[in-house]
């Protein structure tokens, strides 16, 4: 669960980010962030994920108020979100199992509990078969779904997306698209940063429309129809 | 008595399974601590050169006070030689008798602040005497020995006590049958107080590139913080705790320290291999022994352990501060 309780996030330099953002998405339910660049869409994400701390309002993420959790239990916190970005963020000379077993090793999973879940995990996103494989060896699209990957192997409660189909072309795209909406069928809460309106009009999901930092629609249900209509 | 024993057994099981999940928190803690020593010494393997130069660094900074230590620590031995070995010369009047002499004799042996005494009689003195200037019929010529008795007294009291040495000069002048007693002291006092300022410019030196080590290590490892900034980040991300991110840098530390205070060790040994003849020439000239001085394997220890503590903080305070930054930023 996610609650924006009149959050403003203001820069050092002034500039206004946020601006009484207000908005709920409720458990288990999966949502689009749009916006044109500059919108507020990224800082919005770093407040849920605590890279950034808002300036006024209250935050609440998985029912806990961001505002009491201390710099020391961030990390823990984090444990709690599967995040993906639209630069991968991988590890550079590693394998695929490396970097998808990461949260896990955080966590302090046993070795044997790593191993299957990150194959389960790799399976998931279809890439069982790439799990030795260096890095550097796999497709933009691969290594993308390599941080899906990474983003769901410690079953996290809620699934957080930064333009994570910014560089993937549109079949790959809907295909990214298609594992999200089972991650979300699966009760994993979805909140996906996207500026593609034509990838996302035809899924019926909620979308919430930043303005220059401003809520301007926290959306209902779309269907393709509706969005036409 | 059935739930008795259940209780019992279900007691039994949670005992157990908490020295198990104990046992697995530990295992995992010590396992990471030997994952982020193994990553960090993949590291300095990565940049060989840059490794090698920090080593160089850390080692020549550790080894200057290092070695002056050693110095000084040798020259206070050997000036300590000195002073147990200062005599004070006892020149009794010209006219004792022989009852006297062995009264007084009997009057240093018990006295607790001497080690030893030595008579000379006025014969053995005359006799000395011309053997040193090479004219040995100097006795035959002369009808009457004008030279006094005189008892060479050692004291006990150990180099530092100058003072105490002083007192007990004056307290022998005054004994009876003692015409004068000599003490040349002034020249070890003087020796001394050089030492004294050597020792604290040791100190001084010791504290400045004690600093000196800690910002190479910390120069280091931000240099190597920027290479990994992306890697850090993404640790962030998925969860990494900040003493897990620390780990590795601390470890870096560490060994940029160890091998330092290893290659302090031994640059301060060859060049004391190097010195020991001339400082030795020089200690007989006195007639003062002399142990080579050379840094042991106590020393070896010491200078590791100085070496791994400034590295291991220097590495935490680099990782650290940046650390906070990010938390600023």
């Amino acid at each position: 669960m996610i609650s924006f309780n009149y959050v403003t996030k203001t820069y050092g330099n002034g500039f206004p980010a946020l601006r009484q953002v207000n908005f709920e998405l409720g458990d288990g339910e999966m949502a689009f962030l749009t916006g044109h660049s500059g919108a507020g869409k990224s800082t919005l994400l770093k407040i849920i994920l605590l890279m950034e701390r808002c300036s006024s309002g209250q935050v609440i993420v998985n029912h806990m108020p961001l505002d009491k959790i201390k710099g020391r239990d961030v990390a823990y916190f984090r444990r709690s979100i599967g995040v993906i970005l639209q630069d991968p963020y991988l590890l550079p000379n590693s394998t695929v199992h490396q970097n998808v077993a990461l949260p896990l090793v955080f966590a302090g999973c046993r070795h044997q509990d790593i191993a299957s879940r990150v194959r389960a995990a790799l399976d998931k996103v279809g890439l069982l078969s790439k799990e030795k494989m260096p890095i550097e060896t796999l497709s933009q699209g691969e290594q993308e779904r390599v941080s899906i990957a990474r983003a769901i192997v410690h079953k996290p409660k809620l699934l957080l997306a930064d333009e994570p189909t910014g560089n993937l072309d549109p079949g790959l795209s809907a295909e990214i698209m298609h594992l999200f909406e089972q991650f979300n069928q699966m009760g994993v809460t979805v909140l996906i940063a996207t500026h593609d309106l034509g990838l996302i009009g035809h899924l019926r999901h909620r979308i919430l429309t930043l303005h220059q930092g401003r809520m301007v629609s926290t959306g209902v249900r779309m269907t393709m129809h509706e969005e036409v209509v | 008595m059935t739930e008795d024993r259940s209780i019992v057994a279900a007691q039994k099981w949670m005992s157990h399974s908490f020295i198990e999940a104990t046992v697995f928190k530990l295992r995992r803690y010590l396992l990471s601590h030997y994952d982020a020593l193994k990553q960090s010494t993949h590291e300095l393997r990565q940049t060989q050169l840059g490794t090698l130069l920090t080593f160089l660094m850390i080692g020549v900074s550790i080894a200057l006070p290092a070695g002056l230590w050693t110095a000084v620590h040798n020259m206070k031995g050997l000036t300590g030689g000195l002073s147990h070995n200062a005599q004070i010369s006892l020149f009794l009047r010209m006219n004792i008798s022989e009852n006297e002499v062995e009264n007084l004799m009997d009057a240093l042996k018990s006295n607790r602040a001497i080690a030893s005494t030595h008579y000379i009689s006025p014969e053995e003195g005359l006799k000395e005497f011309s053997a040193r200037i090479g004219m040995q019929a100097l006795g035959d010529s002369l009808n009457d020995n004008p030279l006094p008795a005189v008892i060479t007294v050692e004291p006990k009291l150990v180099g530092e006590n100058d003072s105490e040495l002083e007192k007990l000069t004056v307290f022998l002048r005054n004994l009876p049958g003692v015409d004068n007693a000599t003490l040349d002291f002034k020249w070890l006092k003087r020796l001394h107080s050089i030492l004294i300022i050597g020792q604290r410019t040791v100190y001084a030196l010791a504290l400045l590139l004690g600093l000196g080590v800690l910002l190479v290590v910390i120069n280091a490892i931000r240099y190597l913080i920027q290479r990994y900034h992306k890697q850090i980040q993404i640790y962030q991300l998925v969860g990494a705790t900040d003493p897990y991110i620390r780990r590795p840098f601390i470890y870096m530390g560490l060994q940029y320290g160890f091998w330092g205070g290893l290659l302090a060790w031994m640059m301060d040994n060859l060049i004391l291999l190097v010195l020991t003849p001339s400082v030795r020439n020089l200690a007989d000239s006195y007639g003062v022994a002399f142990h080579t001085p050379y840094l042991g394997i106590g020393a070896l220890w010491t200078l590791l352990f100085i070496g791994s503590i400034l590295g291991a903080l220097g590495g935490y305070w680099a990782v650290n501060s940046y650390l906070r930054q990010q938390q600023r930023a």
